[in-house]
């Protein structure tokens, strides 16, 4: 562990990696603030740009990018409470109400404090959590890697609140367009309908681009901007009471965002709403909740942030994404040859660990800029949008040409971008679309090796028991939810009938 | 959240991915979906991923026709649960209005987004006839000047700043070629 510390610290701490990863985390800020631009779209518009540098140091910049964006979606979350980032949304709740009541900057600094104790508590869970999982998957054959993919999709799926249907039928959307192209493991062409440009399949990068970037601005030209309210440097202090409350929701907040965010399939918005709904609960504060409450900042931005760090575990220790933005990044690993999996930390020793120190130094570095420097980062809030979203425009097109230096990834961006719109408007989510289209070729090649492995039957997977554990999970995740709620409902009858009665 | 859930519109992208599906059932099936000897063939996966979309678009489908509210966001869901029980915490939330900070109302911004859809998909159809940088160059100036009506002047200036930026980042520094078109090819 040391010594992979060690190893971590040297590559990490070269100029170049430095300078990438302060980059990194700058641009994630201004992309996390802006409305209408998230991680993803940050992630996936910027990743052709990273093309000439070293695989370590294009992951630190992206990565850097990931987790800043998280630092910078409050600050649009508390001044014009419209939201960076979704994971930011439960924010809007009681940061607005602080701004409003002049206290702008005592909440974007407790976000800033609870963003950061949140990223290094879940930093070392993650250093000591990923290399033993890693070690266990090793061991992991084809069924076990049907049934932990078939985890990641339902959780996705069953994290979508009341929208279970049409998450499944979003995942299963990204599995069919993942069909498209010649199948590796049979040679055949599927659904290509004799486009040569659809041979290859359909490209991940461009697609995201044009769901995320193409997609959200064309929905934010829809919905138009909001006025932002002004914080200033010296709103920035915040009082010592203030820390005091929120220590323990930004621990609380910590803890739910990690336990969360190591699922494969649960993003840092999931992470969010819980930790504010179990801190509304618990905090002796509980009045003040929707009026301004400082613990109603403070736990969820510590859950986002945690759950982002976390998200890393099944990412890099399984090869499965933890949300959309990891699965850009899964996406950016395959483009420089890296296999992510349990085996990325025995094969890129200097990789893995370089770019986990990396997150220490990424999160100091946000630290010291968002605490005293978040009224100059909200300045950007002032760009019209009438400027800004064209010039999204430009770099997703241009971005999206670059990745393949081919005019069909273009029309891809605006066909995709057109669909992300559409879905967008009418509430279809689009997480479970990237997880599928992600997961959709390991998934095939899961199910082969397992219909080879059990010469055409794939009930074999129930001989394995870590199979049939993840399978059983995959099935209470399923149900649970629906039996707790009719449970709940018949408890509550009675009293409902009585109460009617009298 | 602004949530537009109009129902034929709902209906109809529905209704597209059943089909979508179904057609993906049929493919599957034409390709094969096991092979003699029972083992899994190029068909299974989009078989089960279309019969999967094919499936849970019906039951979506009939879930709108109950009139279930299927279709809010998980943000909207979350959040009354969160808010459940304190009716005032919604009166302090930012009511969005109609009419944003330019004085736009939604009819405004429905006619500028179908502008900039339309003039998207022109500027893609004119990059083998301008090359890449001139089409996006209008498209940019096109936004900021006939859809936003910023300063003709300023707008101007940007493009031309972003495009030089552009050019910068990716052919010279990355050096991707980027297309010239046939206006390209007579110039040079």
């Amino acid at each position: 562990m040391i010594d992979n510390l060690i190893l971590g610290f040297q590559t990490a701490l070269t100029p170049e990696n430095l300078l990438w990863c302060l980059v990194g985390v700058v641009v994630g800020t201004v992309i996390g603030l802006l409305p209408g631009l998230g991680s993803t779209t940050g992630v996936a518009v910027l990743l052709p740009l990273t093309f000439a540098f070293e695989p370590v140091t294009a992951l630190i910049m992206l990565a850097g990018i990931y987790y800043g964006a998280q630092y910078g979606g409050t600050i649009t979350s508390v001044l014009i409470a419209t939201p960076g980032e979704a994971a930011s949304v439960v924010t809007t709740l009681d940061g607005y109400q602080m701004a409003r009541k002049g206290r702008a900057g005592a909440a974007l600094a407790i976000a800033a404090i609870g963003s950061f104790v949140a990223a290094i508590l879940s930093l070392v869970l993650l250093m000591a959590v990923a290399p033993p999982l890693a070690q266990l998957a090793v061991q992991f054959g084809p069924v076990e890697n049907l049934a932990i993919m078939t985890l990641g999709l339902v959780i996705v799926v069953t994290f979508q609140g009341g929208k279970l249907v049409r998450g499944a039928m979003m995942a299963a959307l990204g599995l069919l367009l993942a069909t498209v192209g010649v199948s590796t493991g049979f040679g055949e062409a599927r659904f290509t309908f004799g486009a040569v440009e659809l041979l290859g399949g359909i490209p991940f990068v461009e697609v995201t681009i044009g769901l995320f970037a193409l997609g959200e601005v064309l929905h934010q030209i829809r919905v138009g901007a909001a006025a932002p309210i002004r914080a200033g440097f010296r709103d920035m202090v915040i009082s010592r009471r203030d820390v005091s409350k929120s220590i323990p929701s930004i621990l609380r907040g910590s803890g739910i965002g990690f336990m969360l965010g190591i699922l494969p399939g649960a993003g840092s918005t999931l992470a969010s709403f819980m930790a504010y709904g179990i801190e509304r609960r618990v905090s002796r504060n509980r009045d003040q909740f929707g009026r301004g409450a400082i613990e109603g900042v403070a736990s969820p931005e510590s859950a986002n942030n945690a759950a982002a760090n976390a998200n890393f575990i099944p990412t890099l220790s399984l090869g499965i994404p933890g949300g959309a933005t990891t699965a850009v990044l899964l996406g950016a690993f395959t483009m420089y040859g890296l296999q992510p999996g349990p085996l990325l930390f025995e094969t890129q020793p200097a990789l893995v660990w370089g770019l986990l120190v990396s997150f220490f130094i990424g999160n100091v570095v946000l630290l010291l800029l968002n605490l005293p420097l978040a009224p100059v980062f909200a300045q950007m809030l002032r760009v019209p949008y009438g400027y800004l979203y064209p010039i999204i425009l430009l770099t997703s097109i241009i971005g999206a040409y670059a990745v393949s230096n081919n005019t069909f990834s273009i029309w891809i961006v605006v066909v995709f971008g057109i669909i992300g719109w559409i879905l967008k408007e009418i509430d279809l989510p689009l997480a479970p679309l990237v997880l599928g289209l992600v997961l959709g070729p390991l998934l095939e090649k899961a199910l082969v090796q397992t219909s080879a492995v059990g010469d055409g039957n794939l009930g074999v997977v129930f001989t394995s028991p870590m199979a049939v554990v993840v399978l059983i999970l995959c099935m209470l995740l399923c149900t649970g939810p629906s039996i707790l709620r009719a449970l709940r409902k018949r408890s509550q009858d009675p009293v409902r009938e009585h109460s009617q009665v009298e | 959240m602004i949530s537009v859930t109009a129902r034929p519109a709902n209906l109809t992208v529905v209704a597209a991915l059943a089909l979508l599906g179904a057609g993906a059932v049929l493919g599957a099936i034409e390709l094969g979906v096991l092979d003699s000897s029972g083992h899994i063939a190029a068909g299974f996966m989009p078989f089960v991923a279309g019969g999967a979309m094919l499936v849970l678009a019906l039951i979506d489908l009939v879930h709108q026709a109950r009139h279930v509210p299927g279709a809010r966001a998980v943000d909207d869901l979350l959040f009354e649960q969160l808010i459940d029980g304190r009716p005032d915490t919604t009166d302090q939330l930012q009511v969005v209005s109609d009419i944003d900070i330019f004085g736009r109302d939604q009819r405004a911004r429905n006619r500028q987004l179908a502008k900039i859809i339309v003039a998207l998909v022109l500027c893609v159809a004119l990059i083998p006839l301008l090359g890449l940088l001139a089409s996006l160059g209008l498209l940019m100036a096109f936004a900021a000047i006939a859809v936003e009506h910023r300063s003709v002047v300023l707008s101007l200036v940007i493009t031309a700043v972003t495009l030089a930026a552009l050019y910068l980042i990716f052919a010279v520094l990355l050096s991707i070629p980027l297309p010239g078109g046939i206006l390209g090819g007579l110039l040079s």
